[in-house]
């Protein structure tokens, strides 16, 4: 089961989803990406009431991010993300140093967690 | 031989010794059952018959053996007790999986079901898959003695992983219980958000894994979808031969030790162990040409150093001849390491004894030929070719030596699963494990000495309850003993059971006609009764023995060695048999004498003394065969007698004295002509009941001498001398 919502504001969207992001509700939230990308050209998401997730959930930011750099689009989580996230993140190996090939703008989204863990540690 | 068939056969090999000495280890374990290390010999031993059995192809072993494993891994984190049951169930395993590299089309299917679930059973109900895991972190599961490994792991997890419910996340993760891991997810193959099927898994990932455990524990993780999935695992340091890894902290140390730079400054220049370069270039992402042209712009690291005004050129240059050194001592321990035992199929020895053996004949021929000529240089080529041979001949005949403990050891088994089915407590102690014999020897000693030791369980030992009764501890005791003795091994089997009845022996050999009721036999005489074919006492006849066939077998078999079996025996106290074999059964060392013109030869460790013997000594002894030697009495046996030759009698004959069963005893030939090298051939079928020649040899000049069969003469002698 999951629920979203957009909010619209100064050419900004912000995508906040909550429930279950796991292979069974993939295609739907599939759905409710390409909608978002398509109506944004900043598009931030909130995941603070996500409450279980698994490994499609991330392949599918991954794409998104990688679509949107290629649409030269902004994408990026609002943070600070639920717990919960971060530890499959983290447990997926996700967490990156600099981002990958297709991250041309530099605003990888593991790249920023990393980051952002590390603000959290000091 | 293809392959694939000797890698087959190479794991059948070892699996042989991993379930011997997994044998050996239960039945030591059954005694220590807190011997940490014998349960982790155990482990081991079932961790490679499994692991390698799924690497060669032997899957039905592999799966029936990860069970066992499994158990062993329980008792290993001290989840299951090492009991009785356990070993009883685990031995029966070992079993099991021998029957299935022997025969697997005849295994029985249905025995695994009952192992596997008996071992489940005892298996505690209560532990639940997360407590297994944390009992097993925070320190990682594994021996910290043990060599850790470092792999580098590249797995690609079938597309449709999510649809067959397997989280690959949780997968990766169960590597964190082998031991320091760091797990990277490659996202490259994620399509774009319109392409994607989110039900698939694009991701894979690469892992660096540092464990004791080794690669089958890797593999272990990923079983289940192995065969879908992409696995590559690569071993990037094994702990010590990483030459370059060694060198390079080496090199750090000995500047760090010498105080011109500190650690920190090394560090800072010279980075992490493996070389950013070289990690690339193995996971093949850059070609050694790019680093190359990269690199050639970098200077080496003392010259580094040197510019940087940190040390001077003198330093480094110290340095790296002290790094050189160490290396040299490393690169030459390794190499003696590698050199100090290899292994060789036996039937490579047998043919180099073989060709040892014709060597030895021709160099005989070469002496001869060289001492007719009576050329010095051809005699000194000779001389040399026989010390040369008699070297080889040696060193040949040690390579064959094993020692006995390895028979000893099966021994064990039998004597455990032997007093349990007969309801009696015995306890096997052994003594000279360490004695050498020939390896044919050896192996052909394991039946007779199976049958020995039966007897010792099944006839000899009592049950407990009589044993309390007669005031003997309830435990019987078998001992096995080797020790030399000369040119033989001895052998014994003593028991501390009833000993031997006798008047039962006696009084059976007359029912069964074999000896007359009022022949006058010592006890001697009576226990080698025993020996005979059809001949047993027992009561009923037992699965165990009792039918009769196994002393005379027994005899049988020894007498082929070319040994001799002698029974002690006191009743109530217990019976000790005593096997005298020979060392070797290729070559000897002989005494060549003469007949006539027919070659004898005797083995010369048996020979104690050569005396003259005239006709007035002949005369003196009044027709019977007795010579004076110096003031005493020696019985003496006429060879040319013996052996019908009829060729003219010298004046002056020779004695051989022999020592017999402890008495000495003459053998008259005419002529001693000295030691010689004798490579023993057998005789053939044909002679086969040839009474008195064991053997045969040929001489330098292709003459063929008889070896003669001492023991064997000697009772013929005493048979007639009786009958007189």
């Amino acid at each position: 089961m999951i629920d979203f919502k957009a909010e619209e504001s100064d050419n900004n969207t912000t995508l906040t989803i909550g429930g279950e992001m796991t292979v069974q509700n993939a295609s739907a939230l599939q759905g409710i990406f390409i909608r978002s990308l398509e109506s944004s050209s900043n598009l931030t998401i909130n995941l603070k009431d996500v409450i279980d997730l698994d490994l499609s959930f991330l392949q599918m930011l991954c794409s998104l991010h990688r679509t949107s750099t290629d649409l030269k689009k902004n994408l990026t989580l609002a943070g600070p993300c639920p717990e919960v996230f971060r530890d499959i993140v983290k447990s997926a190996g996700f967490l990156r140093r600099t981002g990958c090939g297709f991250d041309r703008n530099k605003n990888c989204l593991w790249a920023e967690m990393d980051k952002g863990a590390e603000k959290e540690m000091h | 031989m293809s392959n694939a068939e000797q890698h087959k056969a190479a794991y059948m090999e070892e699996a042989y010794e991993l379930l011997s000495e997994l044998e050996s280890s239960l039945l030591e374990l059954e005694k220590n059952p807190g011997d940490e290390e014998l349960i982790g010999r155990i482990f081991r031993a079932l961790h490679t018959i499994k692991g390698s059995g799924s690497m060669f192809g032997f899957e039905d072993i592999a799966a029936f053996t990860h069970e066992v494993e499994t158990a062993f891994d329980m008792v290993r984190n001290g989840l299951l007790p090492v009991t009785k049951e356990l070993i009883d169930l685990t031995l029966s395993s070992r079993d099991y999986i021998r029957i299935l590299l022997d025969e697997p089309d005849s295994a029985d299917k249905q025995k695994t079901g009952e192992i596997i679930n008996s071992l489940k059973k005892l298996s505690p109900k209560t532990i639940m898959p997360d407590e297994v895991k944390n009992s097993a972190s925070p320190s990682p599961k594994g021996n910290e003695s043990e060599k850790s490994v470092t792999y580098r792991i590249r797995f690609r997890p079938p597309l449709d992983i999510f649809t067959r419910g397997i989280n690959p996340v949780l997968l990766i993760n169960e590597l964190y219980d082998l031991g320091a891991c760091s797990i990277t997810a490659q996202t490259d193959s994620i399509p774009q958000i319109v392409d994607i099927d989110p039900e698939l898994c694009y991701t894979y990932w690469d892992i660096i894994l540092t464990t004791a455990l080794g690669i089958n524990a890797i593999k272990d993780i990923f079983i289940f979808i192995e065969d879908d999935c992409g696995l590559d695992i690569d071993i990037i340091d094994d702990g010590a031969s990483a030459d370059e890894i060694f060198a390079q902290s080496m090199l750090k140390d000995v500047f760090a030790s010498q105080g011109y730079v500190t650690l920190e400054d090394l560090q800072r220049i010279s980075g992490p162990h493996k070389r950013i370069g070289e990690i690339l270039v193995e996971r093949g992402d850059l070609t050694e040409k790019d680093i190359k042209k990269a690199l050639r712009k970098q200077k080496p690291i003392g010259e580094m150093l040197v510019k940087a005004g940190m040390v001077d050129a003198g330093k480094v240059e110290s340095a790296l001849a002290e790094q050189q050194h160490v290396k040299e001592i490393k690169q030459r321990e390794q190499q003696a390491d590698t050199a100090s035992s290899i292994r060789v199929a036996s039937d490579k020895l047998d043919s180099l004894v073989n060709l040892v053996g014709e060597m030895v004949t021709v160099q005989a021929r070469l002496s001869q030929l060289s001492s007719f000529r009576n050329d010095p240089d051809l005699l000194s080529v000779a001389e040399e070719v026989e010390r040369l041979t008699s070297e080889l001949r040696d060193q040949t005949m040690s390579i064959r030596m094993l020692p006995i403990g390895t028979t000893f050891s099966k021994f064990n088994r039998l004597v455990r699963d032997l007093s349990k089915e007969l309801g009696k407590e015995i306890e096997l102690t052994t003594e000279g494990a360490e004695t050498e014999l020939d390896k044919t020897v050896i192996e052909k000693l394991n039946d007779p000495m199976v049958h020995l030791i039966r007897n010792c369980i099944d006839h000899g030992i009592e049950t407990p309850d009589i044993r309390s009764s007669i005031g003997k501890p309830a435990q019987g005791t078998v001992h096995l003993s080797a020790k030399h003795s000369g040119a033989y091994v001895l052998i014994e089997i003593m028991d501390d059971g009833a000993g031997l009845d006798a008047n039962a022996i006696r009084a059976k050999a007359v029912e069964k006609g074999m000896v007359a009721p009022d022949a006058g036999l010592t006890e001697k005489e009576i226990y080698s009764l025993v020996l005979a074919p059809g001949f047993s006492t027992a009561k009923t006849v037992t699965n165990v023995s009792g039918r009769g066939v196994g002393m005379d077998v027994v005899k049988r078999a020894i007498d082929n060695l070319r040994g001799s079996i002698d029974i002690s025996s006191r009743k109530g106290i217990g019976t000790t048999i005593t096997l005298k074999l020979p060392l070797t059964l290729a070559i000897i060392e002989g005494l060549l004498v003469e007949i006539g013109r027919e070659y004898f030869v005797l083995p010369l460790s048996s020979v104690e003394e050569c005396v003259e013997l005239t006709h007035q000594d002949i005369a003196n002894a009044h027709g019977r065969h007795l010579a004076n030697v110096r003031g005493k009495i020696v019985p003496y046996i006429r060879l040319r007698k013996q052996f019908m030759i009829n060729a003219k009698q010298p004046d002056i004959e020779q004695i051989v004295i022999v020592s017999v069963e402890g008495q000495r005893v003459g053998f008259v030939v005419d002529n001693v002509i000295g030691e010689h090298q004798t490579v023993i051939k057998s005789l053939g079928k044909v002679y086969k009941n040839m009474d008195g020649i064991s053997g045969a040899t040929i001489l330098g000049d292709g003459t063929v001498a008889l070896i003669l069969d001492i023991p064997k003469l000697f009772q013929a002698a005493e048979i007639e001398e009786v009958k007189r």
